[in-house]
């Protein structure tokens, strides 16, 4: 937690109003291929392993965009409060992503972030992880994060490892499947989590990492066009890895390789209900198909 | 190599995870020796009330609290660097598994569903990839490993016996970043999870009131109503309807879908049900190869029709 004083000497009536805490939260995101819009035959591994979707639209890996608009909610709640959640954005990934980012700007965020990759989705979690990790120490003397929120899983590698590895190469604690945020005093966090045995609620004293799950109204707003047109286009950072980590080998004995990609069937043979109305349809799918499992229950 | 269950004592729902780990232990650990299970518990009481194994022996890890750090303060020292450690598949093991990963130096996955064995002893893992589309054949990298099994796995049961316990560990809390908790038991009392009947609805119907004209049904075939993750984002329904790889996975007798694209990340949810029906206005949606019957109609008036049947019979 930073404290940093501003406004003028002038106007402000005592140093207690004049302090604002500033807690400065890092969401890592990554734009994931919008898998659904391939068609049955495209399922198929090249000689690399890998599936073609360079032609498919990305969309919000939608762990992670929970996870954003749980930020922003964040910051609305901070109003009238003495704390101000500052946002950034981080992503691994090509220029493709450039207009997520400027979406998150559009929202209100401070500052985004692109680690060039240009095969960012098939980058391996450890070396996300080592990537973010590293950009946010490299970075702690400007500028200290307290947080970074991530969702538990990305739909591509659908590894689930990114936040608890960043949370380790950081040495921070980590809160998984979180499903709400709030402020809360003495520069803490209410967090909301699901769990076997039920939702908790914690007051967390940050540093820490929160890897967000499953969270209700879960898509993330959309800016006004004005906000689009003032805070849109403004300046990307853009980053190479080389820059954040100079030994890219370091877990390479420990990451996981791909060996072999199949596609699943899981076709069945279905049978097509005919009839003139859905009340037609209805009846004959009763009478001649439902009724008889129903009444074996 | 050795396999271990790494067991949270404290689950409400810890028999069925014992019961998954048990099956996939039969099914693809057999030939490699049964180590001791690490039972995790902040009741010490807990021990000696747990009358089911899946393990012959076992550590008891009395813990302060169940925070993950503490969690891994207390397996990290009972971890053997050239053995696999099999946890279920909740949520919360994921974190678990890749933490203890690092800190060994070692690797781990999340929701595998199998594992060769080769010749050599090198182990390859099985799990899915590109959002439950594919399945990966993986070589997991070095040991300890460290695996999370899918939900959902086949279940063995448990011999009706307590534990050995070879010794007790106790861990004090290691939570110095958490400065109160409380905890609210789950609102959602399982009923989806073995109902025989799930009526689950998409995007396609299209707002709050068409999951009510659902539930309406489900009612009718005394059956639960789920959801598709396009609806519960948009809170048409509550997150505990979610069916799915990250929600609840079924598997029901009879399940009808409606509205339902069937995105793979879905189907993995109902995939195990005995019966699908599939109500889709378009006929080439995913869902309409994957179903048992479909029915190509706006699901609305389709729906009514079928409720007034039902209603109509009984």
């Amino acid at each position: 937690m930073v404290y940093r004083t501003e406004g003028t000497f002038l106007l402000v009536p005592s140093v207690q109003a004049e302090q604002e805490r500033f807690m400065r939260i890092l969401g890592c995101f990554k734009a994931v291929p919008a898998f659904d819009l391939l068609r049955e035959e495209d399922w198929v591994a090249d000689d690399r392993q890998r599936v073609d979707t360079e032609y498919v639209k990305l969309e919000w890996n939608c762990f992670d965009e929970g996870a954003l608009e749980m930020m922003r909610k964040l910051s609305d709640l901070s109003e009238g409060l003495d704390v101000v959640f500052e946002l950034d954005a981080l992503t691994v990934g090509n220029k493709k992503a450039d207009r997520f980012l400027k979406l998150l700007y559009a929202l209100g965020f401070s500052h985004a972030v692109r680690v060039e990759a240009e095969e960012g989705a098939y980058a391996s979690p450890e070396f996300v992880a080592a990537l973010i990790a590293s950009y946010i120490k490299k970075k702690a003397e400007e500028k200290a994060y307290d947080v970074v929120v991530a969702g538990v899983q990305s739909a591509d590698g659908s590894h689930g490892k990114t936040p608890y590895l960043l949370a380790e190469f950081l040495k921070w604690p980590c809160v998984s499947q979180v499903t709400d945020l709030k402020p809360a005093d003495d520069g803490c966090l209410k967090v909301i989590s699901q769990t076997a045995k039920g939702e908790k609620e914690q007051i967390v004293r940050p540093p820490c990492v929160l890897a967000v799950g499953n969270a209700p109204c879960a898509y993330l707003r959309v800016p006004t066009l004005k906000d689009k047109m003032r805070l849109g286009n403004r300046p990307i950072e853009y980053l190479v890895p080389e820059a954040l980590w100079e030994d890219a080998d370091a877990f390479r004995d420990r990451e996981e390789k791909l060996l072999a990609l199949h596609p699943v069937d899981r076709k069945r043979n279905p049978v097509r209900i005919e009839g003139q109305s859905p009340e037609e349809k209805a009846k004959i799918y009763y009478e001649q198909y439902l009724k008889g499992r129903l009444s074996k229950l | 190599m050795r396999y271990h269950f790494i067991v949270d004592l404290d689950s409400p729902d810890v028999q069925r995870q014992m019961q998954e780990q048990k099956g996939f232990a039969e099914e693809y650990l057999q030939g490699m020796d049964e180590g001791e299970a690490i039972l995790l518990t902040t009741k010490s009481g807990q021990i000696s009330e747990c009358m089911n194994r899946h393990a012959k022996e076992a550590v008891a890890a009395v813990v302060e609290d169940d925070v993950p750090e503490t969690l891994l303060q207390a397996l990290l020292p009972l971890i053997c660097e050239e053995d696999l450690y099999l946890f279920s598949g909740e949520e919360s093991n994921a974190a678990l598994a890749v933490r203890l990963g690092v800190r060994t130096k070692g690797s781990a996955a999340n929701g595998i569903h199998g594992i060769l064995q080769g010749a050599d002893q090198r182990i390859t893992i099985k799990r899915m990839m590109y959002a439950n589309h594919m399945e990966a054949v993986c070589d997991p990298g070095k040991p300890p490993f460290f695996f999370t099994i899918a939900r959902g796995a086949e279940r063995a049961e448990l011999t009706e016996e307590p534990f050995y316990i070879q010794r007790k560990t106790y861990t004090a809390s290691a939570a110095v970043h958490i400065l109160s908790e409380t905890c609210r038991p789950r609102e959602d009392d399982g009923r989806l999870k073995d109902s025989p009947v799930v009526v689950a609805g998409g995007r396609g119907i299209g707002g709050r009131q068409g999951m009510e004209r659902l539930k309406s049904l489900a009612q009718a075939m005394g059956g639960s109503v789920g959801a598709s993750r396009p609806v519960v984002m948009n809170a048409w329904a509550p997150m505990e309807e979610l069916l799915g790889v990250s929600g609840t996975l079924v598997q029901p007798q009879i399940c009808v879908t409606a509205g339902v694209s069937g995105a793979a990340a879905f189907i993995a949810g109902i995939e195990k049900s005995r019966w699908i029906t599939a109500i889709n206005k378009d006929e080439n949606a995913p869902i309409m190869k994957m179903a048992d019957v479909v029915i190509v109609e706006e699901y609305e008036p389709f729906v009514r029709a079928l409720e007034a049947q039902i209603r109509g019979e009984s």
